[in-house]
């Protein structure tokens, strides 16, 4: 699977966010975005996923050949994208079960769901995640802490089986074992036919999971591309010394 | 007695004034007395009756000699007093004066009225006097008006109060009176605000306890104004007290702080609405009410949220405290919700005294008494926050009645 | 629990796949049943003298009934609530007993009304336990009238015709109590002209574990429909009450004014579930009232989906001390319709409580309304009462109002109200759309999501039935907007 970004600009609100953005993600590659707060990071993820509140103004989304710049937000998860959200929203009511079963069958339309083994697997995924099994009957994100919603995105990762995942801020707001857990769990995903974009402020996650790509977003455009040692230099000099070379 | 009125108001009055008055009398007849059969078993709310407000009409504001006297500075109060602080251009006088010296700007204002009360009608149609204020675009006013006549006399009144384009005006209000008469007093007053106006109304209701009072505060707003609205009313024998906002314009901002007061056999129907017309309109009611001895307090608020008003926000929060065995409270809230674009909400809730909040603070040393009042001021004290100093005065002088 | 999670998703999943294949049902249907007997067009003094006469009623019922007939004459169509004047006073038929008998098992439910079953995708099993006048259902599907063992205990299950020829002295005793003809016009066209409804006294101390239902339907055009039904739970006793209805559509305009009056004595627990879901030609103006005595408890969960106008305030009257009440509502105005529901709880005894919790969702330019009451008197010491009410609007065009009205007269009491109005949000939708879900599944979840608090406390038959509604009305509405 690979999902090639060209040229992409966008804008919230009629304010230009992105500006000709360019990243190619392969099947089994890792990709980090770093970038200062307020440089597009958020509104990538976003756009990507096809939130109506932001709009292209330019360029291309294309995975694994076909082009989904317009496509709805279903029709992106159905192609196998991904987008695990920086603030997951809680939907009053709907129940994580009834939820994860629906978008399973669109994700894979063939596969044929007995309900009883279904709920085992979520009920699995939730212990491996260190969620409480008793969340399955809860609804979506609803009384969650910032913590529960994220380990519950990588559940939903998980149980989905999506192949281009782009992960926002997923290392916010976690404490040291939830983000080992985190960690763990990417890496046990990861194979050659999954892409990860990390989305990332800090470099903290990418010490467990290391990146082969570092993108650097500034102001809304890829200040630069690197590899590890580019997300090392961040670490050491911050994000100032970028502005500079842009 | 409607003839009685009907002559009056042929009295009353030139050109176009006269016309005004008319077709409001005309209204009045037309409009048929308000319903409210929401409660079949209901008790009982404020009774009121069209006699009430005939008496007012025919009557005039008078001193305690029974004499109409205008005030010094000629508009029309008696025994009261107007202050203008700092402001140029600022036109301020009795309504009549204006209706003969200013009637361009009376009728531009008084064409975008929106009334539909049959009550408030009849004031229109008959009012005896009433105060003129018009803030030329780009000034920023402060007022203060003392509102002062006996009870004895019965009258209504007719304020308008226009804040042209970009303009401020910050005014305090106090309505009070002498005597035990069995007066019935009503009073409309229209705030009209222009693009980018703003108003701050602070208003002190405080007359004799033996009075009828009716009155309507309106606030008409045009694109991008806004209107804080402080009213604490402290009860009469009987009264009726409106507030409510027309928000035609776009972007107008509404904020409502009200807290009323009962006590012995006082009845009070406080009813603080708006009206949301223009797209991201903003209106926000808090109103609490305090209710004492055998006195009913009803409170009614309306978000009426029409079609046309997408993006509108519009909340309505009212808390009441019973103070006695005998007291009687009411709340109505409406949501009237017309479009699906809006956030809307409303609270409201009745209750006595909270017994551990009381143990709390006599656990710490302080009496029963002083708890209590203590807790009956805290109750009102951040809802009046930001008015006038002499408003929050008043607030705890009526808390420790 | 976890059983009942599987099975309410398993059913989801099948309407999901339901609404994939079938955009829209046809309701424009109706049974071919002809009536034996009719009064004709029209009410009179004479036609409730010959209804009594035709059920062959004690003078006392006769009584009641031309009094209550006064009464209905001489008070006006209510004007302070939604649009009346389009129901027809005059061709109406105000009595007709259909050639249906009360059947009491599967085989014996004419055919007419299977077949509209069969039209209305009702499954087989749900099929069985809503046809016939009074039907029973439990796990097992045996569907035969009351178990052999509350009979035993003294439990009285049957329809009123029937009971007050049976157990006369019982009937007239609770008969138009708690629902007096005075109370408002529809009730008392109700008593002047009543037929069919169901009796059910459950004896002291008699648990009865299982929901009894009845099933009622509106047979004949222009029929008005008068049920009356009585529920007594008398001391230390427990029942469960269910209705549900689905009409076919008709020409003409249907009135439909029942009465429930519900009877829950001291320490007894009495629970009252109706679903209504009448053809957008109906007016649905029932009276409904419960008196609820010392220890008392009485829950009401409605859900009124529907109707061309309905107007509907359970009501309960919390009558002897620490009496409770608890009352669940649903609404769902379809563009068209009128929903003007709500609740009352009247608190005349000391510790009284009572909880509301009403749901409304509108769509297109349908109107939800919620009005409701609460009144503590003077003397309910500590009474407590808490009002939630929110309101969902589909589509631009959608209307809601939400008009509680509070009468406190007691210090002590401890009241508050809130309610909220908004739309369906963008950020939920997104976030269901971007795992794979469709806009119209995506919103037909947050929808029932919305309706979960109350919708779990409905029973499972009743669920199903009102999530394929939910799912239907969405996907005819095409996108949220």
């Amino acid at each position: 699977m690979i999902l090639e970004i060209r040229n992409l600009s966008a804008s919230v609100e009629d304010k230009q966010i992105l500006k000709d953005v360019n990243l190619k993600i392969g099947g089994g590659e890792i990709h980090a975005l770093m970038g200062p707060n307020g440089a597009g990071k958020s509104t990538l993820g976003n756009v990507l996923i096809g939130h109506p509140d932001y709009k292209i103004t330019g360029g291309q989304i294309i995975l694994d050949g076909k082009d989904i710049t317009y496509a709805t937000p279903e029709e992106r998860a159905r192609a196998g994208l991904f987008l695990a959200f920086q603030s997951p929203v809680a939907v009053e009511g709907v129940r994580i079960s009834t939820f994860l079963r629906i978008a399973y069958s669109h994700l894979h339309p063939d596969e044929k769901i007995v309900i009883s083994e279904f709920n085992k697997r979520i009920k699995e995924a939730m212990k491996t995640v260190g969620l409480d099994e008793s969340f399955i009957s809860r609804s979506v994100n609803d009384g969650f802490s910032g913590g529960e919603r994220k380990r519950f995105e990588i559940l939903q990762m998980l149980i989905l089986k999506p192949k281009m995942i782009v992960l926002d801020e997923i290392d916010s707001g976690l404490d040291v074992d939830a983000l080992r857990m985190v960690a763990e769990q990417l890496k046990r995903y990861f194979s050659r036919d999954v892409g990860y974009l990390i989305i990332t402020h800090y470099q903290r996650i990418l010490k467990d999971i290391e990146p082969q790509f570092v993108h650097v977003l500034v102001n809304g455009t890829i200040a630069m591309n690197g590899d590890k040692s580019l997300s090392d230099k961040i670490e050491e000099n911050g994000y100032d010394w970028l502005k500079e070379v842009a | 007695m409607i003839e009685q009125i009907r002559d009056m108001i042929n009295e009353r009055g030139y050109d176009r004034l006269h016309e005004y008055r008319q077709e409001n009398f005309i209204q009045f007849m037309k409009t048929p007395p308000q319903v409210w059969k929401e409660s079949p078993t209901r008790m009982r709310y404020v009774e009121f009756t069209d006699e009430f407000v005939e008496k007012m009409v025919l009557g005039r504001p008078e001193d305690d000699e029974g004499e109409y006297r205008r005030s010094e500075e000629d508009v029309a109060i008696v025994n009261g007093h107007v202050h203008v602080y700092n402001a140029k251009g600022l036109i301020v006088s009795s309504m009549r004066d204006a209706e003969e010296k200013h009637s361009s700007i009376v009728y531009d204002f008084a064409g975008r009225e929106y009334v539909y009360d049959r009550y408030e009608f009849l004031i229109n149609a008959g009012f005896h006097d009433g105060i003129f204020i018009y803030v030329p675009k780009g000034i920023s006013a402060s007022i203060d008006i003392e509102d002062y006549a006996s009870s004895a006399s019965s009258f209504a009144a007719k304020n308008m109060i226009i804040v042209d384009e970009g303009s401020k005006l910050k005014l305090f209000r106090r309505i009070s009176g002498s005597g035990n008469g069995n007066g019935y007093q009503g009073d409309n007053t229209y705030i009209f605000l222009g693009k980018n106006a703003a108003v701050e109304y602070n208003q002190v209701q405080d007359r004799p306890k033996t009075v009828v009072g009716l009155q309507f505060i309106r606030t008409f707003m045009d694109d991008y104004s806004s209107a804080r609205i402080y009213h604490a009313e402290n009860g009469y024998d009987r009264s009726i007290i409106v507030t409510e906002s027309y928000q035609q314009g776009n972007n107008t901002n509404y904020q409502v702080r009200g807290v009323s007061f009962t006590r012995s056999l006082q009845q009070m129907d406080l009813r603080d609405n708006t009206i949301q017309i223009g797209t991201h309109t903003v209106a926000d009611i808090y109103i609490r009410g305090i209710v004492r001895d055998k006195s009913l307090t009803m409170q009614r608020g309306n978000i009426d949220i029409r079609e046309q008003a997408r993006h509108a926000e519009g909340y309505y929060d009212t808390r009441i405290l019973l103070l006695s065995r005998e007291a009687f409270a009411n709340t109505k809230p409406a949501l009237l919700i017309n479009n699906n674009d809006v956030r809307s909400k409303h609270a409201s809730a009745i209750s006595n005294i909270d017994d551990q909040s009381l143990f709390y603070l006599r656990s710490r040393g302080i009496g029963e008494e002083t708890a209590r009042n203590m807790i009956v001021e805290g109750f009102t004290e951040h809802v009046v926050e930001g008015s006038d100093e002499r408003l929050k005065e008043a607030v705890v002088r009526f808390s420790g009645l | 629990m976890e059983s009942t999670y599987v099975n309410k998703d398993e059913e989801i999943d099948r309407l999901i796949n339901d609404l994939k294949s079938n955009g829209a049902l046809d309701y424009g249907f109706h049974d071919n049943i002809n009536p034996v007997y009719s009064t004709g067009k029209g009410l009179s003094r004479q036609v409730v003298e010959e209804i009594s006469e035709i059920k062959k009623e004690p003078d006392w019922m006769r009584r009641i009934r031309l009094h209550a007939y006064e009464i209905f004459m001489s008070k006006p169509v209510p004007t302070w609530g939604p649009d009346l004047s389009g129901i027809d006073w005059e061709n109406m038929t105000y009595y007709s007993s259909p050639d249906e008998v009360k059947a009491t098992n599967w085989d014996e439910v004419p055919k007419e009304i299977k077949d509209t079953f069969e039209k209305l995708g009702v499954p087989e099993m749900e099929r069985k336990y809503l046809a016939g006048s009074i039907a029973q259902y439990d796990s097992e599907g045996i569907y035969n009238s009351l178990k052999k063992e509350w009979e035993d205990k003294g439990v009285v299950f049957m329809d009123l015709d029937s009971a007050l020829k049976r157990y006369p002295d019982l009937v007239k005793e609770y008969f138009a109590k708690a629902v007096p003809p005075s109370d408002n016009k529809f009730a008392a066209l109700n008593v002047a002209v009543w037929s069919g409804g169901a009796f059910l006294y459950v004896p002291r101390g008699v648990h009865v574990d299982m929901p009894l239902q009845t099933y009622f339907r509106i047979n004949g055009e222009a029929t008005g429909q008068f049920e009356h039904t009585i529920v007594v739970a008398d001391e230390g006793s427990s029942v469960h009450y269910l209705e549900g209805c689905t009409a076919p559509v008709y020409s003409k305009d249907s009135l439909h004014a029942a009465i429930v009056e519900y009877y829950v004595m001291k320490n007894a627990h009495g629970r009252y579930t109706s679903v209504q879901n009448w053809s957008k030609s109906v007016y649905n103006m029932p009276t409904k009232r419960a008196w609820v005595e010392e220890n008392g408890n009485m829950e009401w969960v409605g859900g009124s989906l529907g109707s061309k106008i309905t107007m509907i305030y359970p009501s309960s009257y919390l009558r002897g001390r620490n009496a409770t009440t608890s009352n669940l509502n649903i609404a769902l105005a379809e563009s068209g319709t009128v929903k003007d529901t709500g609740a009352k709880a009247i608190h005349m005894a000391p510790n009284t409580s009572s909880k509301i919790i009403a749901k409304s969702v509108s769509l297109g330019d349908g109107k939800s309304i919620y009005r409701g009451l609460v009144r503590i008197n003077k003397d309910a010491v500590n009474a407590k009462s808490h009002v939630q009410c929110d309101a969902l609007l589909i589509n631009d065009e959608s209307v809601s109002y939400t008009m509680p009205h509070d009468e406190i007269y007691e210090p002590t009491a401890n009241f508050t109200h809130e309610a909220t109005v908004g739309k369906i949000g963008t950020e939920e939708l997104t976030y269901l759309r971007s795992r794979g879900l469709s806009e119209d599944e995506a919103s037909s979840l947050i929808v029932l999501g919305f309706l979960d608090d109350v919708m779990k406390e409905i029973p499972m038959e009743f669920a199903v039935e009102m999530n394929r509604l939910v799912k239907l009305e969405m996907s005819k509405m095409g996108a949220v907007g």
